[in-house]
């Protein structure tokens, strides 16, 4: 079944359009990456999605339902995110209790757990906690939601590397025993590409594209070698990257394709994470032709 | 009104920019301490069985204190001591109302001169000139009913001492005296019906009191106070 | 899949029960606030005096006039702040769209209106407990709630009405104003042209003032709160949060 539906959809602020024309579906139970550059709109699709702003234009659907200001998603759908608050009136503890009563599907046991295990003080007040801890809380705070869907932006912004990876673990551990939709938005695909199935990456507003891990990692292929063979071959293909190595040498990175083995070149596959950056990048070379 | 618009809002605005003021650091202050919500809880119950408790105690011990009358007896009261205040002027004895009355006295004038002597005091005298050829001097002192915000001023304040003397009538005014009377009301005064300016100016009675002489005619009376005669 | 429909009625009240429990500590500083008022009233709100026989007699009337003015204000930023976008954002951490986010802070102020109207009413009689201890003069019996019931409870319901229709004000007042700023200068040449010009002064006067009992002047101000919740809850129909 769809969960969500998004036909072109746009989102205008004042001057800028953070959204251009994003079309997707996304089917359920299934953890998707949503992966994009700093302003690529990661963060406003995102809230569209959790019906907290509205869009300005195009179609979308969430549970079948327009999302913003719609009771029916907003009790099965959840968005983790930095700008989360909680009432400082409230600890720690309290927010976990009335929490329950909200969320029909709250796990009280993983989120006691899971506070225990991270050693949040219980009696602290939301807005006091460390950038980590906060972020580990509203982590624990949207998985025991046990929403249907389930949204983190940026959910690692902050923790510490220990914390990291144990976050990975418990969303993982958690999905496979209660499977939901997850959509996680991350710059740095690399640490999370071991649990995502799907990959929706985003440039500037548009979708780039939406398939499994699987496919991007076939996606493109690089050759490194000396520059006149490397050069040669890759006339009048579709070149994703460029890289001198030295006076020699060049590295550069096409669409997966049969490419015929010659001597003197080698064949690397790209991690996913790689085509991601090659794909939005919107310079031909990197940084290091700013140095020259 | 205009004026009395901006004038009235000046205060309302300091207030506010007070409040504001003090919110402000309530809120910085409370940033620092953890005001635990569990204490709040405590707060609130103190306070409203602190407040429940003034009124029990209150309920239970306001038995001293004035009586406050309704605005109807009031207005009874006016008409009856303008009924007397009529009689006195005319000279109508058999009309003055005897539960104003307060003393009597009757003196047996040696010569043939009454002085009247008042010492400060305030009272409206009358006097009613007899045929009798004796030479005696009836004296009547009555007081109207005088009421403020509930109180019976009549009964609060002493009357001015009345002496009579061989052929002297001596009135001594009570000393000067401040007396302040605290009363409290449920009731708002800028929307209450019944508490604001010309309601209260409807609930004073201001009684006076009466000095009612039977003198003969052949007496001559002394005034050397300038006193008011009917 | 399985989803939860939640309809708006249980949404709203789950709001309610997390709003008040969370908001506990404005009623504390309602309290701070009603002392205050409480100590300023005590020289008394409004005297006559006359001079009667050689003596001067003053009567002091002793009202709950202060404290409610204060009290007022206190409803004013409370309807405010809770519209305010830390406030806003909170709510939404958790199951609540606009409709039912505008119905539960109604619901709540009104909860808090009733319980300022109430404490303000009875805070009066901390008053009558504690002026005789300091002063040595005499009191008048005064109407107390068993002596006159229904005009106790008048004056209670008076109390309610004014505080939620000035919570309302400061709630229309705090949305305006998260919508857009502009609004605060709007708001506050509306409330300085109000009482200075003929037609401001005449649509006080028509809801205020010339009012034959004390409840059809508490039904106005009720009418004038659901007229600023509804313009509030219209206002904010297409408002984002966390922008």
């Amino acid at each position: 079944m769809t969960i969500i539906d998004c036909q072109n959809l746009k989102k205008r602020y004042k001057r800028l359009n953070a959204l251009e024309d994003i079309t997707f579906q996304l089917e359920e139970k299934k953890i998707t990456g949503l992966i994009g550059r700093n302003g690529a709109g990661k963060t406003t699709l995102l809230k569209i999605l959790a019906g907290f702003i509205r869009k300005s234009s195009g179609d979308i659907q969430v549970f079948s339902n327009n999302p913003f200001n719609n009771l029916r998603v907003s009790a099965n759908s959840i968005l983790v995110d930095d700008q989360m608050s909680f009432p400082d009136s409230l600890t720690l503890a309290d927010i976990l209790e009335v929490a329950p009563d909200f969320y029909k599907r709250w796990d009280t046991e993983l989120a006691n757990n899971l506070f225990k295990y991270f050693r949040l003080n219980p009696k602290q007040l939301h807005s006091r906690l460390s950038k980590g801890n906060r972020a580990t809380f509203n982590m624990i705070f949207g998985l025991a939601t046990r929403c249907e869907l389930t949204m983190f932006d940026e959910p690692t912004n902050g923790m510490d590397e220990a914390v990291r990876s144990d976050f990975y673990r418990a969303l993982l551990k958690d999905y496979i025993a209660h499977p939901r939709s997850i959509l996680i938005s991350s710059h740095h695909l690399a640490e999370m590409e071991h649990l995502l199935e799907d990959i929706l990456l985003i440039h500037k507003g548009k979708v780039i594209f939406h398939q499994s891990l699987e496919e991007i990692k076939d996606y493109a292929v690089a050759l490194q070698g000396p520059t006149d063979v490397v050069e040669k071959m890759t006339v009048g293909k579709e070149i994703l990257h460029t890289k001198q190595m030295d006076s020699q040498r060049k590295y550069v990175v096409i669409r997966t394709e049969d490419v015929p083995a010659i001597e003197g070149v080698k064949i690397h596959p790209v991690t996913a994470s790689d085509v991601c950056m090659y794909v939005t990048s919107d310079r031909k070379g990197g940084i290091d032709d700013v140095f020259k | 009104m205009s004026n009395f618009g901006i004038l009235s809002i000046l205060p309302i605005l300091g207030i506010l920019f007070i409040i504001w003021r003090l919110l402000r650091l309530a809120k910085s202050t409370s940033n620092r301490i953890n005001w635990a919500q569990r204490s709040n809880k405590w707060i609130l119950c103190i306070y409203i069985v602190v407040l429940l408790l003034a009124v029990v105690v209150y309920e239970a011990t306001q038995t001293n204190g004035e009586e406050a009358l309704t605005s109807k007896e009031y207005t009874t009261f006016i008409n009856k001591n303008n009924v007397f205040q009529q009689a006195f002027e005319n000279n109508e004895e058999s009309k003055l109302d005897s539960k104003f009355l307060i003393e009597e006295w009757t003196q047996e004038l040696e010569g043939d001169s009454l002085e009247v002597i008042l010492n400060g005091s305030d009272v409206l005298m009358n006097i009613e000139w007899t045929d009798s050829k004796e030479q005696l001097v009836e004296a009547k002192m009555y007081r109207t009913y005088s009421y403020m915000g509930g109180i019976n001023m009549g009964k609060e304040i002493p009357l001015p001492t009345l002496e009579v003397k061989d052929n002297q009538i001596i009135l001594t005014a009570i000393p000067q005296k401040e007396r302040t009377y605290y009363r409290f009301t449920n009731e708002l005064t800028f929307f209450s019906t019944v508490n604001n300016l010309d309601a209260r100016e409807q609930r004073r009675v201001i009684g006076h009191t009466y000095i009612y002489l039977k003198v003969p005619k052949h007496i001559n009376v002394i005034d050397k106070d300038g006193l008011q005669f009917y | 899949m399985f989803l939860s429909n939640s309809t708006l009625g249980e949404v709203v009240w789950t709001q309610v029960k997390f709003k008040v429990n969370a908001y506990l500590g404005t009623l504390v500083s309602l309290i701070v606030v009603q002392i205050l008022g409480l100590i300023l009233s005590m020289n008394g709100t409004s005297s006559m005096s006359t001079n009667f026989n050689n003596t001067d007699f003053q009567i002091v009337w002793i009202t709950a006039d202060t404290v409610i003015i204060f009290v007022s204000i206190w409803a004013l930023f409370l309807g405010n702040v809770i519209t305010t976008k830390g406030y806003r954002n909170t709510n939404f951490s958790f199951v609540t769209n606009g409709i039912s986010n505008n119905l539960s802070n109604i619901i709540v102020l009104i909860i808090m209106s009733v319980f300022a109207g109430v404490t303000t009413f009875l805070s009066h009689y901390i008053l009558r407990l504690v002026v005789p201890l300091f002063n040595d003069v005499g009191y008048v019996k005064s109407g107390s709630i068993i002596d006159d019931p229904l005009s106790s409870i008048a004056s209670m319901g008076l109390m309610v009405g004014l505080i939620l229709m000035i919570s309302a004000g400061g709630y229309l007042w705090g949305t305006l104003v998260y919508i857009h700023r502009a609004y605060m200068f709007l708001l506050i040449v509306l409330i300085i042209t109000l009482p200075t010009t003929k037609t401001g002064q005449m649509i006080l006067q028509f809801i205020f003032a010339d009012n034959g009992s004390l409840f059809v002047l508490n039904v106005k101000f009720v009418c004038v709160a659901i007229i600023f919740f509804v313009l509030a809850m219209l206002s904010s129909y297409r408002l984002e949060v966390r922008r």
